[in-house]
């Protein structure tokens, strides 16, 4: 479903060029995760931006990203519109930062839904309650009018899943979507994405610093360090015999609890 | 609310209210008296006569019209491109932004004085054309401001988020970006009001804003010229009218700063 070949993108300023990611290749079938780990400035978050074509104009990328046979580099934005939310989803990092502060949060899905699924208002209202419902928001009917400050951030998180979900997405893109959260929530949360993506069987990209959170719910995973692939196989074979130092620090820095 | 506020909104508000009110009195603001020329404040005529013994209350209302409609007209004229102008050259940025802001650059290096005075002596004197000038010419600072705002709006995540949504640019820009503008832009157009008050006294008082016998506050500056000695009141009325509404404004646009911007808020409360 999604191919991405030779994706290399840099930034270019005016003392220097920043390599941001070098080359990295990776597929993703229909109803398969691929998790991808790594340190900050790994190129993580860079090259999931580069297959949503939001990454800014100081970026220069080459390789090629394929989604569904076509691809995505050569789009018009018009066209680019109708796979973002529609066809890829992306749940973002900071889901407070990820609302606008001076909508209501029913007014952004409503939004979104009626972008998408060309319905009228009170039916995007009513399919809006209905995902709130899903990813357990108590009381959505009357807390869709409320503003995003007024949620806890890890109801921010279930309230962008549910937009991100509303939209029907065949691909989704979590980039980090925990790693602003304590852990108990980032426990729920995690469990509630499993619930939904179970469900509706959509193909998932899960970013990650966590090796351990990527290697229980991917099929595939893909350790990323100074913006090169440095390693790819299933959970197993990365656990039992990594072959890369990097993947092995990575292992070890897992935190294991003895008495 | 600070006491300024209180009082730049009771001031404000009080004038515009009499200001719609005072065409339907059966008073004619132009009407000659040769009985009562240039007679003091008095239980008949509050505020006093002028040198044609016409009511000087009654032209200072029909004056505090003419200021609030130019200020209110050329201050909407102003944001309507400033804040347009402001909006594209953020959102744009790179080259088109440069060029944008160059150009911004050079509107404010002219004298705009002058170049009202000109259009004024040009065409013929009219009102609307001192309102769309005063607009046409004060609207760099707005789109300044505005452009300042957006180049910081547009980088926060919400703004990507919107995009990785599928939301359209122009919906991006108009419905998510704007409104975050809007706090600044409100404080602005009171101060700018105040200028555009004073700009229009100041070419009513060169004979080149409203016409005789019409009553704005500058030709009634101008027309005490001759009586600063004999008759004072009829060089301070219209002179405290304009000081206080362009300090009412002043004030306006202080009080609601603070009111809308939390930083402010803290930052004001620190200095005092």
């Amino acid at each position: 479903m999604l191919s991405v070949r030779n994706l290399d993108v840099q930034f270019a300023s005016k003392e220097n060029t920043v390599h941001a990611v070098k080359g990295i290749s990776y597929t993703i079938s229909p109803g398969e995760s691929l998790g991808i780990v790594g340190e900050s400035g790994s190129g993580k978050s860079v090259s999931a931006m580069a297959i949503m074509g939001l990454l800014p104009p100081t970026a220069t990328i080459s390789g090629d990203i394929d989604f569904n046979g076509q691809s995505l580099r050569d789009l018009s934005n018009k066209d680019y519109r109708r796979i973002r939310g529609k066809k890829i989803g992306y749940i973002f990092q900071n889901p407070l930062a990820a609302l606008n502060p001076v909508f209501t949060v029913g007014n952004q899905m409503i939004e979104t839904i009626q972008i998408h699924h060309g319905v009228t208002k009170p039916e995007a209202r009513d399919l809006a309650i209905d995902y709130l419902n899903k990813v357990k928001i108590t009381d959505a009917h009357q807390r869709i009018d409320d503003y995003p400050h007024q949620f806890s951030l890890g109801m921010c998180q279930r309230i962008m899943i549910a937009m991100t979900l509303s939209m029907k997405p065949e691909l989704l893109i979590a980039d980090e979507p925990t790693a602003s959260l304590d852990v108990t929530t980032q426990k729920e949360i995690l469990a509630l994405m499993d619930e939904l993506t179970a469900e509706t069987n959509m193909a998932m990209m899960f970013i990650s610093h966590d090796l351990a959170v990527v290697s229980e719910r991917c099929d595939t995973v893909g350790v990323m360090h100074l913006g090169t692939m440095v390693e790819m196989g299933t959970p197993k074979d990365i656990f039992t015999s990594p072959k890369n130092d990097y993947t092995r620090t990575l292992i070890d820095a897992i935190p294991k609890i003895s008495f | 609310m600070t006491p300024k506020l209180w009082f730049s909104m009771v001031f404000l508000g009080g004038l515009a209210v009499l200001g719609a009110l005072v065409p339907l009195l059966p008073f004619d603001p132009n009407a000659i008296d040769p009985e009562a020329m240039v007679q003091p404040p008095s239980i008949v005529h509050w505020f006093g006569t002028d040198d044609l013994g016409r009511d000087i209350l009654l032209r200072s209302l029909y004056g505090a019209r003419i200021s609030l409609v130019v200020g209110l007209v050329s201050v909407s004229i102003s944001l309507m491109i400033g804040v347009s102008i402001g909006l594209i050259a953020g959102f744009m940025g790179g080259l088109g932004d440069a060029i944008i802001m160059r150009c911004i650059d050079v509107m404010m290096a002219l004298p705009t004085l002058f170049l009202i005075l000109m259009v004024q002596v040009v065409l013929e004197p009219s009102m609307l054309n001192v309102m769309v000038v005063i607009g046409a010419t004060s609207w760099m600072g707005m789109a300044r401001l505005v452009r300042a705002e957006v180049l910081s709006i547009k980088e926060r995540v919400f703004v990507t988020a919107c995009r990785a949504r599928g939301i359209a640019e122009k919906t991006v820009l108009m419905k998510h970006i704007l409104p975050h503008t809007l706090n600044p832009v409100i404080v602005a157009a009171m101060l700018g009001m105040g200028g555009a008050i004073l700009v229009e006294s100041v070419l009513s008082f060169l004979g080149l804003g409203v016409q005789p016998p019409h009553a704005s506050w500058g030709n009634m500056l101008e027309n005490s010229l001759g009586y600063l000695r004999s008759a004072p009141w009829m060089a301070l009325i219209p002179g405290v009218l304009i000081t206080l509404t362009v300090l009412s404004l002043n004030f306006l646009g202080d009080g609601l700063w603070l009111l809308l911007d939390p930083k402010a808020k803290e930052s004001h409360v620190k200095r005092s």
